[in-house]
């Protein structure tokens, strides 16, 4: 197999071991997310502490990293969340993860907790915990450039925390050069466990691939599906995901003002095309040829200076439309703040967002958030709440933990204005126009999360399974199920580029085939695209299962109630909710869809069938 | 005569020359006989929208009425009136398209 070793870190007893990748993981999993959150299950009780000692941080590479398929240079972060307390699976891209795949290792697993903090070094079939005190504090661009230093190698790549994730924030993010392991919280898990940074370099060689020739033959059907697709080199590389502002814009269901309107043309100030002016040049992956990071700069303003690989559309929403800021100078600023100090800019921006709307309703008076005018729309006062966020200084320390508990703090009604699903703020799109949106936030095991079963085929009118109606509730349960677990079988084994997989993959539903041609390939043992498809279908019943002797149940498979309440009263979508009744209905059929009971276990049956009879005792005590 | 908002995004913007048009079209008009509108307007269009063969849209088009895929109501057939909003871009959808900065 050409899987590498997983090296185990026990930060309490220092002591580092490795062992040979199981088989048997690799079989059902075939590596990245889906193998690690299989670790997850087996090695750590869903109901620790989050920022214990006995949560573990998993950092895994899929099968494809290292090799020569391009946009592949991939690692998914997996733990328990400490915002969610739901099974916690965030990814980045850059050099990171094609270095680490270079030492020899395919996956971490980082134990305990460190006395004091520590950094962790991976050279070719080495690793050590070494002293970080001369790091702690710093940002993470200024712990990258002087541990680089320090090594004599700025060729190093590093993993790190910011002053966030040592402060514990609930939403702090995990950064290598200017990528993010960004959503669930992990980066306090590194912060809890006292680990500033994972730095690497490697340079062996991956073991011999089965099947070399056909191995390059997948090589070259990948490119040719990424050169066919019109978005992918066009769209994404001059745009970069801010062109979906236009798009969601048009749709009205790009949210606004912590979901109470739709964002309207004014945020075209923070689109794609505008963002065009802003950018001074592109950036990529390691072994991506497509350069989508579009690198942007504030030239003039009271943000000029500010300098970031992005804003992506999903922080344009929540450091823009969310607290109707329509300032790209603004949002390129906190952006790079964010990544800075090592937050996530999703759930900053909507938890602000919701403390926003407080304040303008009074619930939160200004003695509450230390005197600022914290209405929609002021930037300047966005702007210092981050920095207080991440130093959990005044009412940062209330809103870094993020806005289900910030809200429950607060009180009274503020929890009905916290906009999440089983602790996770909501990304961009408003789920009353688009139902299956709706659906998978509801179900997805991390919360509400666009980056699993995302709906294509409503946002972008890609009719693979089907052309489908936003609109509609019928059907969605199985378009769903389609978007989770063929998604996931293809993107999170492999670790291959979302972007690629949506957009040149899925419009020619080639996504199962060409995972197995690349698995056969590699491994040398044959694998049909149904048995692909099965690898997701497992990830996502055991992240289900896991959840669920968290103790989140049905009633977690829910949207906040303005959602089911309200109706937007302008744009698109207007007139849309996703009803109590029409979220039943749509739960009743996916369940069902899966081989799970009425309650949304999955049945000794359905866990059977997918060789996971282990996990079935354990769901019957529930 | 009433008058219709096209919006074209990105690669389509930049023959337009412009985010959005306001087309005047005749009674009884339908998204067909819009985006044909359209095209005679800004012939740099031609061969942007239709397929010559089927004459329907190039597959990978997604054209919205009022925020709504024209495929989950009557399609090209779809009329349209006063104070309507078509947008017109090219998502993800597989085909053939201009990829002059492929390697």
């Amino acid at each position: 197999m050409i899987m590498g070793k997983i090296l185990r870190v026990n930060l309490t007893t220092r002591q580092i071991t490795q062992q040979p990748y199981p088989e048997v993981l690799a079989r059902q999993f075939m590596g990245g997310a889906a193998a690690a959150i299989k670790l997850l299950y087996d090695e750590v009780d869903p109901r620790v502490d989050a920022l214990g000692p006995d949560n573990k941080l998993i950092a895994s590479m899929g099968f494809l990293a290292g090799t020569s398929a391009p946009a592949t240079s991939r690692v998914a972060f997996v733990g328990k969340s400490p915002l969610s307390g739901t099974v916690g699976y965030s990814n980045s891209g850059g050099y990171f993860p094609n270095e680490l795949r270079a030492t020899g290792v395919q996956a971490i697993i980082v134990e305990g907790k460190a006395e004091a903090p520590v950094y962790l070094w991976i050279g070719d079939d080495r690793a050590e915990i070494r002293d970080a005190k001369d790091y702690w504090g710093l940002s993470t661009i200024d712990t990258q450039y002087y541990l680089q230093q320090a090594l004599h190698d700025g060729n190093i790549r590093i993993a790190c925390i910011g002053p966030a994730g040592e402060h514990l924030v609930k939403y702090a993010a995990i950064i290598n050069e200017r990528r993010a392991a960004g959503r669930k919280g992990l980066g306090a898990v590194m912060g809890a466990k006292n680990l500033k940074a994972i730095a690497v370099r490697g340079s062996k060689d991956l073991p011999p691939l089965a099947h070399p020739a056909a191995f390059k033959a997948a090589v070259q059907a990948l490119h040719a599906a990424m050169k066919d697709s019109p978005a992918l080199y066009h769209r994404f590389r001059n745009f970069g995901t801010a062109g979906n502002v236009e798009l969601t814009v048009g749709q009205g269901d790009m949210p606004a003002k912590n979901f109470q309107e739709p964002a309207g043309e004014e945020y075209l100030a923070i689109g794609g095309q505008a963002g065009t002016g802003y950018r001074v040049r592109h950036f990529t992956c390691d072994q991506c040829p497509v350069m989508a990071a579009q690198v942007r700069t504030v030239s003039s303003g009271p943000y000029a200076g500010y300098t970031s690989e992005g804003p992506e559309f999903e922080s344009l929403y929540s450091l823009g439309s969310d607290m109707c800021i329509a300032d790209m100078g603004a949002c390129i600023a906190m952006d790079r703040l964010c990544d800075e100090l090592g937050l996530d800019t999703v759930s900053f921006g909507a938890t602000v967002a919701m403390a926003m709307e407080l304040y303008e309703r009074g619930i939160l008076k200004p003695a509450d958030v230390d005197g600022l005018d914290l209405k929609f729309g002021n930037h300047a006062a966005a702007v210092a709440v981050l920095r207080k966020v991440a130093y959990r200084e005044g009412v940062g320390d209330l809103l870094a933990e993020g806005s289900r508990l910030a809200a429950e703090r607060i009180g009274g009604d503020a929890p009905k204005y916290a906009m999440h699903v089983k602790g996770l703020e909501f990304p961009c799109y408003d789920p009353r126009g688009l139902k299956a949106m709706g659906l998978n936030y509801m179900t997805t095991f991390t919360g509400a999360d666009h980056s699993r079963g995302h709906s294509e085929q409503e946002v972008f009118g890609i009719p693979v399974p089907q052309a489908v109606d936003r609109f509609a509730i019928e059907g969605k349960a199985a378009l769903t199920i389609f978007n989770q677990d063929v998604g996931a079988s293809v993107k999170d084994s492999s670790m291959l580029c979302t972007f690629v997989v949506r957009l040149a993959l899925l419009p020619k539903n080639l996504g199962p085939k060409l995972i197995a041609d690349f698995w056969r390939a590699a491994q040398g043992y044959d694998v049909t695209p149904e048995e692909v498809v099965r690898v997701g279908e497992r990830m996502t019943n055991v992240a289900r299962a896991w959840n669920l002797r968290a103790g989140f149940t049905r009633k977690d498979d829910t949207l906040p109630e303005r959602l089911m309440t309200e109706a937007l009263q302008t744009g698109a979508s207007k007139g849309h909710v996703i009803s109590p009744a029409d979220r039943d209905r749509m739960l009743d059929e996916y369940y069902s869809l899966h081989g799970w009971d009425a309650r949304g276990v999955p049945t000794p049956e359905r866990l059977k069938g997918l060789g996971l009879e282990t996990l079935a005792a354990n769901l019957a005590r529930l | 005569m009433p008058t219709v908002t096209v919006r074209t995004m990105f690669e389509l913007a930049r023959i337009v020359g412009r985010p959005s048009v306001q087309l005047t079209v005749g009674a009884g008009a339908t998204v067909r006989t819009a985006l044909e509108g359209l095209e005679a307007a800004h012939g740099g269009l031609r061969g942007s929208l239709f397929d010559p063969g089927t004459g329907g849209l190039l597959s990978y088009l997604f054209v919205e009425l009022n925020g709504r895929d024209i495929r989950s109501l009557q399609g090209l057939e779809t009329p349209v009136g006063e104070g309507d909003a078509l947008s017109v871009l090219i998502p993800v959808a597989g085909g053939a398209g201009s990829n002059d900065n492929a390697p």
